[in-house]
């Protein structure tokens, strides 16, 4: 959960990510989501060596050390307390329902003042829908607004009887070719865009989001092709570009993931700025 | 070199690069004039010998005016000047001045040859005549052991120094009647009084005193004047010329008449600080609520055409560089409580009219956007935010926030209000309140030691913990205590802590009101008693309870949050969860966690005071309503009750410096913590929750404020969504009854470079606590504090 954050939708929100997803983007910035298992983060470039980590662990491990073997951690936290730098780290903790919606009680009064909410993010928090349902059920009664980042790619048959609960949702839309589409994330679009087709026709007010990234989608072709679906299906959605950044590498190497990391180029401010007047051109509004 | 990006005139700029470049320096021009002017009026009326060496040293002293300068007055011979008081003391003077240039903290210049002449010519006479002199030998002993330089209970700033602490009044009554008006209604009320009535006495001494001084500061007016004119005769440039005169007609006026456009009533403020400056030397000399008392000189000048807003704004810059050039001269040991060249100049804008209605406007913008402009790091800027202000001064605040600067010191007007009217004052003039020094809610006919003593609330749960002794010297220092290991109960050991808060409370009590007696009778303060309009009527100096009101001193608890962490370690890892025993937390402690890095592993892991858990948070507000509670019990010498407060300054850093390893993890003499803000760094969950956590602490009872700082990543502010979400945040924390928040927003990475290449960071301002100063200009201990206040922000 991170509370006070102001890039996730209207006002100060907090943010909860639900771990688990489906696609396997290639410039995913968040790979410890994917799955929904516990994780022990380490952060290299914060460790002095000092082996406080190895001195607490209860079971003989050193989360320092190239050789940690995850598989014997039991995620008890011990050297994420004791470790002087802060770079150990537990990621997909378990919560239970209650404790997030205390959480959210308890950020309420921030909400009330500034128009947040929570916003709902992954991995792909369709995917956890039961925990989802209890957690929108909360948040109605608290009164609080409730905004969704979604990739797209779940099961509508699971999912439709949320989309009355949410005020707001961040679409991904990461290429209209579905071949491409399978290339970078593992996964042809079908699903995706007609999930895009049934949310909208549900009524819930949609920002479409492209990662955008030169090697992936910055063509001409591909924006308009994502521009005309957007008018002939998604009607009054906004368009918002997010040019791809490489802050997730370091995340890559901190859970251990390095083999899953590629590189890409991000976008000029001139080629987002061009990308944008696709849009424009197909009175598609920008999201801000 | 960080350049203004905004625009302030080249002569700002050069006035500007003047402040940033120069080192301060000590004149002891006034401190001769008043030597020499009291050697010739012995055996008079203490508070006439004040008036007349103030009448003497604006008679004698060399007046300068300097380049550039469009408003005018030192009070000494140079620019950047710190002078010194020797009335009040003058032993840590003799000792400290050879090493003044060289000092970490706060360094003067002043040359050995200045030394001699100030150790030949002026200390001599002080020989036992000096307030610090009386208050020693006033103290009773075992007071004393724990009050004099030792960071237990400190307040060597209310005998060593002046009081300051004061807000004249210029809306209703130096602006209304001028030094001119205030000499005639004194000399009526003069006529009316008889030596033959025993209490008359006093009276005819204080409106002899008055006259003197109302006299005085009109005479060193029109020498200004004089040098203008002169200086305007000789000077070849046009515009110059033309500004020279300028000056001296404004001179001319005030402030001996109520002044008429803006420029006169900017130089009247500077002439009324610059009088408060010669005669005390004072900490806290607020211009208050700048934007209500200058507005209509600004609006009538801006209706008249006289003035637009480029000319508006160079005057603000020109009066806020004069707020920061002249330098509190304070011991070494001050410095630690007050540290960056602060003299807590404290300028409030906002807020609610007298009638209730909202006060913002146009001047209300300016001085948030001059501050960003000149960075200056005077006046120490505070906003008051009501429920109905309009969304787009929050905005300019958070704009404010997101330059870095630590401005402005943002304030919620509900509490403010309610702590006035707790404290006594009416209604209306509950609404008028500005702020004093830091985040003392105060009002401008108000006398008040409003940062009367520092209590050291971690020394005292030590004492508590170590049989009443201190762990670093072994000294008896507290009420008498049993061993640790002989507690049987957590709650015992938490009454055992309160208890000794209560015996530092009582000896800050009675080093307080020995002090506020020997003020009255040793230095009365004829010039600063002139600017409050109820000593005028009454006849009665303002250290003899001359003011509408007199509020009672206010104590401030320093680390809160380290006692309730500890507290709460102990509760939980001994008492709970039994995984350590008393015997072996002792043990730790005196090892200063040496050999117990498991044991400290765990007691780092105990939930801490800022992450919104009720299991430490209770005990915090437990402890702050008992100090609230036995505070109020206690009396000054006016029958006003002393007020509680969690404010900040410096004095974290100190008042750690003399405890050994607490509980909570901490090491041995690092710092504590500062008002109601978390310890450094353990607040890790969010800035919300930090305030959450804050905001329990019924902060509308503490009258002497609260203080909560944090640090949030530029980030947060960097966009105008990011701005306006900050005004959320603002609102939020005070709809949950907090009075005071105040942001750094600088990167580590920023301040680390600073560190490195200070010669390109000069100008960096940076929220010490309260206030905010030149980062370069902290010693390097408080600049690792700064950067270890954790940064919020990773999203
Ligand atoms: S989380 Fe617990 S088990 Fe895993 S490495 Fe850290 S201390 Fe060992
Ligand atoms: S405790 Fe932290 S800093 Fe020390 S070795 Fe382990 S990870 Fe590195």
């Amino acid at each position: 959960m991170q509370d006070y954050s102001i890039h996730d939708g209207e006002g100060v929100r907090t943010t909860i990510f639900l771990a688990g997803c489906g696609l396997r983007c290639q410039w995913c910035a968040n790979p410890e989501s994917w799955t929904q298992h516990k994780k022990l983060a380490y952060h290299a470039h914060k460790c002095k060596g000092c082996h406080t980590c190895r001195s607490v662990c209860p079971e003989g491990l050193d989360p320092a050390s190239e050789g940690f073997d995850i598989a014997r951690c039991t995620f008890c936290g011990d050297c994420v307390a004791a470790c002087p730098e802060k770079a150990l780290q537990l990621a997909c903790e378990a919560m239970d329902a209650d404790a997030v919606l205390d959480q959210i009680r308890r950020d309420e009064i921030f909400f009330r003042h500034s128009g947040g909410g929570v916003t709902f993010s992954g991995g792909e928090p369709f995917v956890q829908h039961q925990f989802l349902r209890r957690l929108m059920a909360g948040c109605e009664k608290l009164g609080v607004s409730v905004w969704v980042e979604s990739c797209g790619f779940f099961k509508w048959d699971q999912c439709s009887d949320l989309m009355a609960g949410i005020d707001h949702i961040f679409f991904d839309i990461k290429h209209m070719d579905s071949e491409t589409h399978r290339k970078f994330t593992g996964l042809g679009n079908e699903t995706i865009l007609e999930n895009a087709k049934r949310i909208c026709a549900a009524g819930v007010p949609m920002t479409v989001r492209i990662p955008l990234i030169t090697e992936v989608n910055l063509d001409g072709r591909n924006l308009t092709a994502t521009a005309r679906f957007m008018q002939e299906h998604l009607p009054g959605s906004l368009i918002e570009l997010l040019p791809y950044h490489e802050l997730g590498k370091a995340k890559y190497s901190a859970f251990r993931m390095q083999d899953d990391f590629h590189a890409f180029t991000t976008p000029t401010a001139a080629q987002i700025e061009a990308a944008y007047s696709i849009f424009e051109h197909h009175s598609i509004g920008r999201y801000q | 070199m960080l350049k203004t990006m905004t625009p302030v005139s080249d002569r700002i700029e050069r006035l500007r690069q003047n402040y940033v470049n120069t080192k301060p320096s000590i004149c002891y021009e006034r401190a001769k004039i008043y030597t020499e002017s009291h050697k010739k009026t012995e055996g008079k009326p203490t508070i006439l010998r004040r008036a007349q060496a103030f009448y003497d040293f604006c008679a004698q002293f060399q007046v300068r005016i300097f380049e550039d300068e469009l408003i005018v007055g030192t009070a000494g011979k140079f620019r950047r000047t710190g002078i010194l008081t020797p009335e009040y003391s003058w032993k840590w003077v003799d000792k400290e001045m050879d090493t003044f240039p060289t000092r970490p903290q706060d360094p003067y210049q002043i040359t050995p040859d200045q030394c001699d002449v100030v150790r030949a010519e002026i200390f001599p006479y002080w020989h036992g005549k000096s307030l610090e002199e009386h208050f020693l030998a006033a103290l009773p002993e075992e007071t004393a052991r724990i009050a004099v330089d030792t960071g237990i209970i400190d307040n060597d700033s209310k005998w060593r120094q002046a009081v300051g602490e004061i807000t004249p009044d210029y809306e209703g009554h130096l602006f209304v009647k001028g030094y001119g008006g205030i000499l005639k209604d004194a000399e009526e009320k003069l006529a009316t009084l008889d030596y033959l009535n025993a209490e008359d006495i006093d009276r005819i001494h204080y409106y002899q005193a008055t006259i003197l001084s109302a006299k005085a500061i009109i005479l060193l007016a029109n020498r200004y004047a004089d040098l203008s004119e002169n200086m305007a005769e000789e000077e070849a440039d046009a515009d110059r010329m033309a500004e020279l005169l300028e000056i001296a007609r404004v001179c001319r006026r005030v402030p001996e008449y109520p002044p008429q456009s803006f420029h006169e009533a900017t130089q009247f403020i500077w002439f009324v600080q610059l009088g408060g400056i010669i005669t005390e030397n004072p900490l806290a000399l607020n211009p208050g609520r700048y934007d209500q008392f200058m507005y209509p000189y600004y609006a009538a000048d801006m209706d008249k055409g006289l003035l637009d807003k480029a000319g508006a704004k160079e005057l603000i810059h020109a009066l806020w560089l004069k707020y920061s050039e002249w330098v509190w001269t304070i011991s070494e040991n001050t410095t630690g409580y007050f540290a960056g060249y602060n003299q807590f100049q404290n300028l409030t804008v906002g807020g609610k009219k007298r009638d209730g209605s909202d006060a913002t406007n146009e001047l209300t913008y300016l001085c948030l956007e001059a501050t960003d402009e000149v960075r200056t790091h005077q006046p120490g800027l505070s906003v008051r935010v009501q429920s109905d202000c309009p969304p787009e001064f929050l905005y300019a605040v958070s704009d404010l926030v997101s330059k870095g600067t630590g401005f402005p010191a943002i304030h919620n007007d509900q509490a403010g209000i309610q702590m006035l009217l707790q404290a006594g004052y009416e209604p209306e003039d509950a609404r008028d309140w500005n702020n004093c020094g830091c985040v003392v809610p105060h009002f401008r006919q108000t006398g008040q030691w409003t940062s009367a003593v520092n209590v050291n609330f971690a020394a005292a749960m030590e004492y508590a913990l170590n049989e009443g002794k201190s762990r670093l010297t072994g000294e008896k220092m507290g009420l008498e205590a049993k061993p640790l290991a002989d507690y049987a109960s957590y709650q015992e050991i938490e009454d055992a802590t309160f208890e000794q808060v209560g015996n530092l409370i009582h000896h800050s009590v009675v080093s307080t009101v020995i002090a506020q007696k020997l003020h009255a009778e040793m230095v009365p303060r004829p010039f600063l008693s002139t600017c409050i309009g109820h000593c005028l009527e009454e006849g009665k100096d303002l250290s003899r309870g001359g003011a509408k009101y007199n509020v009672g001193p206010v104590l401030t608890g320093i680390g809160l949050a380290v006692v309730a962490n500890s507290l709460a370690v102990i509760k939980k890892l001994v008492f709970e969860d039994k995984v350590t025993t008393l015997a072996e937390l002792d043990a730790a402690m005196s090892a200063d966690w040496e050999g117990y890095d498991a044991l400290r592993t765990k007691a780092l892991a105990v939930v801490k005071y800022g992450n919104d858990d009720d299991y430490v948070d209770a005990i915090a507000r437990d402890l702050a309503n008992y100090y609230y509670r036995k505070t109020r019990a206690y009396k000054d010498n006016f029958g006003s009750p002393f007020n509680s407060a969690f404010m900040g300054i410096s004095n974290y850093i100190p008042t750690g410096r003399i405890v050994g390893a607490t509980p909570c993890g901490r090491k041995a003499t690092k710092p504590i913590t500062e008002g109601v803000s978390p310890f450094a760094g353990s607040d890790v969950k969010s800035p919300l929750a930090a305030m959450r956590s804050s905001a329990k602490m019924n902060h509308d009872v503490h009258t002497g404020g609260t203080l909560l700082n944090l640090r949030l990543s530029e980030d947060l502010v960097s966009t105008p969504k990011g701005k306006r979400d900050l005004g959320g945040i603002i609102r939020a924390y005070f709809s949950l009854g907090a009075f005071h928040v105040q942001f750094n927003t600088l990167s580590t990475e920023t301040l680390r470079k600073a560190q490195k290449n200070p010669e390109d960071y000069k100008d960096l301002l940076v929220r010490v606590a309260g206030y905010s100063t030149q980062f370069v200009n902290l010693s390097p201990e408080m600049q690792e504090a700064i950067i270890a206040r954790s940064a919020h922000g990773s999203y």
